[in-house]
């Protein structure tokens, strides 16, 4: 079925790429996807090498979209293009790594659905998932609408998970796979009642997180394989 | 990769952060070997200046006296000191007097106005040693940000104090000195032990791969080789704690 409301930010990553074929896989489509590409075509650091366009994806399952010549989420270009759409108000954001919504774009009047990898208050900021390995031997994650304040929007859903046993490529196929889990249950869980579910969960004052440091990162990964749960 | 291609700057390093090969306990040991190669060439090198951050230094260690003097810490240190095991018996005889070490500084929490950062993070090493650790940690918090934001320290920020809720603004645009750089590791290094120290020890690993990635000779025209190469093994030291705590095992090789 074709999600009315709903709308996708997309760009040339693994996230977006398993994002729309999960969506696909449970025929929750998108009414209009807006993909942020620049215009070299390379594989950036963001995709799995070898990987398949998202661009080339959405052409060969015929799902509505445009494509704007920017990775900047706050260009002009993209705030002109939101304004100039009254529908879809609600946006499933999966934008480039390290990109903030700015004020002009989260002033539009939509909403944007983002999978934070954290438990939210609890860890907000960069590469949480990580971190919560290391100091909580679990992970988590939480659909919000994003807000001004980072990771300080409404929250829709929140859950923990074990640690999976190879985190390993993590980056580009098993967190793409868990936040689109996730993704999919909020949004089936808008289809069932036409409503967003928002959680009633107070905002705390919490630390920070910063881009782990990768040696941080790897003691996680290779903890993965001593305390991790096979999926 | 990180730590293969790095003698410039600090700038390629915290570039690359984002897209860091994820290898496991490979790139755990490629880290260890890098941070030992820059500690022997410290050790091994003539140009001892004297030490303007003596204190400074001694509270630190002072401070994590109970990590450094457990039995596993001190074979991890002669492991990395091997060519130099007298460096730790020479420190183990410095000590402070108690008049040093408890003295604390009121700067910060009745302060606004410009400040050299070299003197904030003074005043902070000595409230974390005086266990003021309320107005320590929103201050050092505020610094991280800083650092973790603009990639890099300013050389002062003007601090705004409106009832006791600090904030730190802007600072000017020239990078404070290494000796700056070198004394928010220490003062991060204090931070950085047990469970809740990781958010803390990643920035510091960031602030250390920057002063490792500038030539020897530079570096300590401003900080003390030595000093700089016993708190670079710390922080391994404090990396291995991580480890040992979540089980993790170095790569045999």
């Amino acid at each position: 079925m074709k999600l009315d409301n709903v709308g996708m930010i997309a760009t040339e990553t693994s996230r977006s790429f398993i994002y729309l074929q999960s969506l696909l896989a449970n025929e929750l489509i998108p009414s209009r996807v807006l993909l942020l590409s620049d215009e070299t075509g390379e594989v950036t650091p963001d995709q799995p090498p070898n990987s398949i366009a998202v661009s080339e994806f959405l052409i060969a399952n015929k799902i509505d979209h445009d494509v704007l010549r920017t990775r900047a989420i706050n260009h002009k270009s993209v705030i002109d293009y939101l304004c100039n759409l009254n529908v879809p108000e609600i946006y499933i954001y999966s934008g480039y790594p390290g990109a903030i919504l700015g004020k002009e774009i989260l002033s539009l009047g939509k909403k944007f659905l983002h999978i934070h990898g954290g438990y939210l208050p609890k860890y907000k900021g960069s590469t949480t998932f990580y971190y919560s390995i290391l100091q909580e031997n679990c992970v988590g994650y939480s659909a919000i609408f994003l807000s001004e304040k980072i990771d300080a929007g409404q929250i829709l859903l929140r859950k923990e998970f074990p640690i999976p046993t190879n985190l390993s490529g993590f980056d580009h196929t098993e967190d793409p796979k868990m936040r689109a889990n996730m993704l999919i249950e909020v949004l089936l869980g808008y289809v069932e009642t036409n409503k967003w579910n928002e959680a009633v969960i107070p905002n705390i004052e919490t630390p920070y997180y910063y881009i782990i440091h990768p040696v941080l990162k790897n003691i996680a990964i290779a903890s993965s394989s001593v305390r991790g749960i096979s999926p | 990769m990180l730590y293969k291609d790095i003698n410039l700057d600090g700038t390629l390093i915290i570039e690359s952060y984002m897209y860091a090969p994820s290898l496991g306990r490979p790139f755990v040991s490629i880290y260890t070997d890098f941070r030992k190669g820059i500690i022997e060439k410290l050790l091994g090198c003539d140009c001892e200046i004297e030490s303007k951050d003596n204190r400074q230094f001694l509270k630190t260690i002072n401070y994590l006296n109970s990590l450094l003097s457990s039995e596993s810490s001190k074979n991890f240190l002669k492991q990395i000191f091997k060519s130099d095991d007298n460096f730790i018996e020479c420190l183990n005889k410095e000590s402070l007097n108690e008049e040093s070490l408890s003295e604390a500084s009121g700067t910060i929490t009745g302060f606004t106005g410009q400040i050299y950062t070299g003197d904030l993070i003074q005043s902070l090493i000595n409230l974390k040693t005086s266990n003021f650790e309320s107005a320590h940690s929103q201050v050092t918090d505020l610094l991280i940000r800083k650092f973790e934001v603009s990639k890099k320290l300013s050389d002062y920020y003007f601090i705004s104090n409106d009832q006791g809720e600090i904030t730190v603004l802007k600072g000017s645009d020239n990078n404070a000195s290494l000796r700056v750089y070198w004394m928010f590791s220490l003062l991060l290094l204090m931070n950085s032990v047990g469970a809740g120290g990781i958010r803390i020890l990643s920035t510091l690993l960031k602030i250390n791969d920057s002063l490792c990635s500038i030539p020897t000779v530079r570096v300590t025209k401003e900080v003390s080789a030595r000093q700089l190469a016993f708190s670079l093994a710390i922080e391994a030291l404090i990396v291995n704690d991580v480890m040992t705590r979540i089980s993790v095992t170095h790569e045999t090789r």
